[in-house]
C-alpha cells in the first residue's frame, strides 16, 4: 500500500506546501488542550489524542498505540482519529475501562463520528471528551465527602 | 434625471449591494480554507496531543514553555517501530467510521 501511495504522492506535494506539523490553527490547538488537560484532571483518567494514519488494522494499530503510551496505562484513554482512513478507535485501560464501559465509549463515538462527517474535527473531539469525562465522573478521591 | 444619476441609482447601487452581500458570505470562508473535509487528503504528519501534567506545565523542566502554550505534543512513533511485541493492554474501548 505504501508503495502505492509513493507514486501518486509527487504531483500532491509540488501543488501544495507539503505536510505541515500542526494541522491546526493556534485557537484550535488551545481548545484541544483545554478539552484534553481538563477532562483528564476532573477525572483522573489520563486522556491522549492521536490524529494521522492507523495501519490496515485500525484495531490493532490503536491497541498497540495504548501499549506504548507513557505513565499508567491502565489509567489511559487513547482517542485515535485516522481523518484519511475515516476511522475513529476509543481504547481504554483496564481501570479506565470500568469507569467507561464501551457503551458510553460507543456514545461518545457516535458524537463525534457525527461532527466528524461535517467536517468539524476540534468540535467533534472536544464534545467527545466532554462526554466521556462526564460518563467517568470524579475519582474517589476527588469526590466531596458528606 | 439625469443619465449619470439614473446609472448611478439604477446600475452601481444595486451593484454595490450585491458585492457587498457576496464579501460577507465569502470572506469568512477564506480563513479556514485548509479546514478538513471528508474524503479529502488529510495530509498532515501524525501526531499525538497528552493533557497537562497534574503539577503544572513547569514540572517536567522544558524551558521554551509559556504559560498558555498548548498540550505537550510528542512526535507520534511509527507503528511496529520495536522490536518487542507490547504487552496488550487494551481493555475495552469502541470504534466508528465516518
Amino acid at each position: 500500500m505504501a508503495t502505492e501511495l509513493e507514486d501518486t504522492r509527487e504531483p500532491i506535494v509540488d501543488d501544495q506546501e507539503g505536510p505541515k506539523a500542526s494541522p491546526f490553527s493556534p485557537a484550535e490547538l488551545l481548545r484541544l488542550d483545554e478539552a484534553l488537560t481538563m477532562s483528564s484532571r476532573e477525572t483522573g483518567l489520563r486522556f491522549t489524542l492521536y490524529i494521522g494514519e492507523l495501519p490496515a488494522d485500525t484495531r490493532a494499530g490503536a491497541e498497540e498505540l495504548h501499549a506504548r503510551s507513557v505513565g499508567d496505562t491502565s489509567q489511559s484513554v487513547l482517542i485515535a482519529v485516522a481523518p484519511d482512513q475515516r476511522v475513529l478507535e476509543i481504547v481504554t485501560g483496564s481501570a479506565a475501562a470500568r469507569r467507561l464501559p464501551d457503551r458510553a465509549c460507543a456514545l461518545a463515538v457516535l458524537t463525534m463520528t457525527g461532527r466528524f462527517g461535517a467536517g468539524d474535527l476540534v468540535g467533534g473531539i472536544v464534545n467527545g471528551l466532554r462526554q466521556l469525562s462526564d460518563q467517568a465522573g470524579h475519582p474517589a478521591a476527588h469526590r466531596p465527602r458528606y | 434625471m439625469t443619465v449619470v444619476e439614473t446609472l448611478l441609482v439604477f446600475v452601481v447601487a444595486p451593484l454595490a449591494v450585491v458585492l457587498l452581500a457576496y464579501g460577507l458570505v465569502l470572506l469568512p470562508g477564506l480563513k479556514n480554507r485548509d479546514r478538513y473535509k471528508p474524503g479529502t487528503p488529510w495530509g498532515h504528519d501524525a501526531v499525538w496531543y497528552e493533557p497537562h501534567p497534574v503539577g503544572g506545565a513547569h514540572a517536567g523542566g522544558h524551558d521554551a514553555h509559556d504559560e498558555h502554550g498548548t498540550g505537550d505534543q510528542v512526535a507520534a512513533l511509527t507503528i511496529g517501530e520495536t522490536a518487542g511485541a507490547p504487552r496488550r493492554t487494551a481493555a475495552g474501548g469502541a470504534r466508528g467510521t465516518w
